[in-house]
């Protein structure tokens, strides 16, 4: 009877051990690996997003009005002298060509996304792991004439890179996730035509990658600037004498 | 008698801390989400942040040039005139529209 009571004992312990170890597996299965997550966390997400969508919103506009009066104060002091009038005017045109200027125009919306997958493949982007065909979309873009050229909202710019940092690509130093945006300014039948040649880039990305690629002819398009201080610490202007 | 005593309250604890985790580990409705789906959502979120922090870098710049023409106590204008060629160079070498020298390497 002893002996009994000792296995129930041993019995029960391990049914509870048991239990601790399921309820913490199932709890950590659910958080950042997928599967069977609570409504909440989701949630929890979305709110963390609109939350700092809405911070963004707020710096973008401080940096907006801060940014009008330095400009206010640039354009008074060109009326008066046309010497500062002329420095004025080439500083608009370098910044319009560095992208750092909110420009609008027509142009075309390209949407780039992963294949629609089956429960086996949705974890796996394609898109993601071939980032060199957005490289290629941009190369052909600004061999189209594009003026101006953003995916996911990240200007193109000199400096600008596209790489794969884990599972994101990187461009500006931002991580993106598909869908993938692309925005291009310029003439909008030439640029379309350019992507959509029979062979051409659009053409690979959907008969050999399987890829979901939408082009939209746009009338209007806003492409938002390149949004980082610019430093060369190597680099010097040489002056114009030297030229 | 005694050691069975104990053995019951011990069993009766572990049995009603086990209800009350369990209790707790409830987290009411479950919805299937795929692993790129939770990290999409991570990458915006992050995506964002940056933006944030570099937006704020770019304020703090236009703050301390708004605070250089607006300065009443020096001559601003000399300075607003040396800062517009200092953005100027400065641009002019990020869009590739001035001539620029550093050390470098060359390749043949």
């Amino acid at each position: 009877m002893k002996k009994n009571g000792a296995v129930i004992v041993v019995g029960l312990l391990a049914l509870f051990i048991g239990l601790i170890l399921s309820i913490q597996i199932s709890t950590n299965a659910g958080s950042d690996q997928g599967g069977l997550v609570p409504l909440a966390k989701l949630k929890g997400y979305e709110v963390e997003l609109n939350k700092v969508k809405e911070e963004k919103a707020v710096a973008l506009q401080q940096l907006i009005d801060l940014e009008k009066r330095l400009t206010d104060i640039e354009s008074e002091k060109a009326e008066e002298d046309t010497f500062v009038s002329g420095m004025v005017s080439d500083l608009e045109k370098y910044r319009m060509f560095s992208g750092v200027v909110d420009v609008q125009g027509p142009g075309v919306l390209i949407t780039v996304n992963d294949p629609v997958a089956d429960k086996y493949q949705e974890d796996y982007s394609i898109i993601t792991n071939n980032f060199d065909l957005l490289l290629g979309l941009v190369n052909r873009l600004k061999e189209a004439g594009a003026e101006a050229i953003s995916i996911n909202e990240q200007r193109i710019s000199n400096t600008t890179e596209i790489s794969l940092a884990g599972s994101n690509v990187n461009i500006n130093g931002t991580p993106t996730a598909p869908p993938y945006y692309i925005k291009a300014i310029g003439n909008p039948q030439t640029l379309d035509g350019a992507l959509n040649l029979r062979g051409g880039m659009i053409y690979i990305m959907k008969a050999k990658y399987n890829l979901v690629v939408d082009t939209e002819i746009k009338d209007k398009i806003l492409i938002g600037r390149y949004n980082d201080v610019i430093n060369f610490k190597y680099a010097e202007p040489i002056p114009e004498a030297k030229n | 008698m005694n050691r069975r005593n104990i053995l019951i309250f011990l069993l009766c604890v572990m049995l009603g801390f086990g209800i009350i985790i369990q209790g707790k580990a409830t987290h009411g409705e479950m919805l299937y989400v795929s692993a790129k789906t939770i990290t999409d959502y991570k990458t915006t979120i992050e995506s964002e942040k940056i933006e944030i922090e570099k937006t704020e870098n770019l304020i703090e710049k236009s703050k301390k040039e708004l605070a250089l023409y607006e300065d009443s106590s020096t001559d601003n204008a000399d300075l607003l005139v040396s800062n517009i060629e200092k953005e100027k160079n400065l641009y002019g070498m990020f869009s590739g529209g001035t001539f620029t020298e550093c050390s470098a390497v060359q390749w043949n």
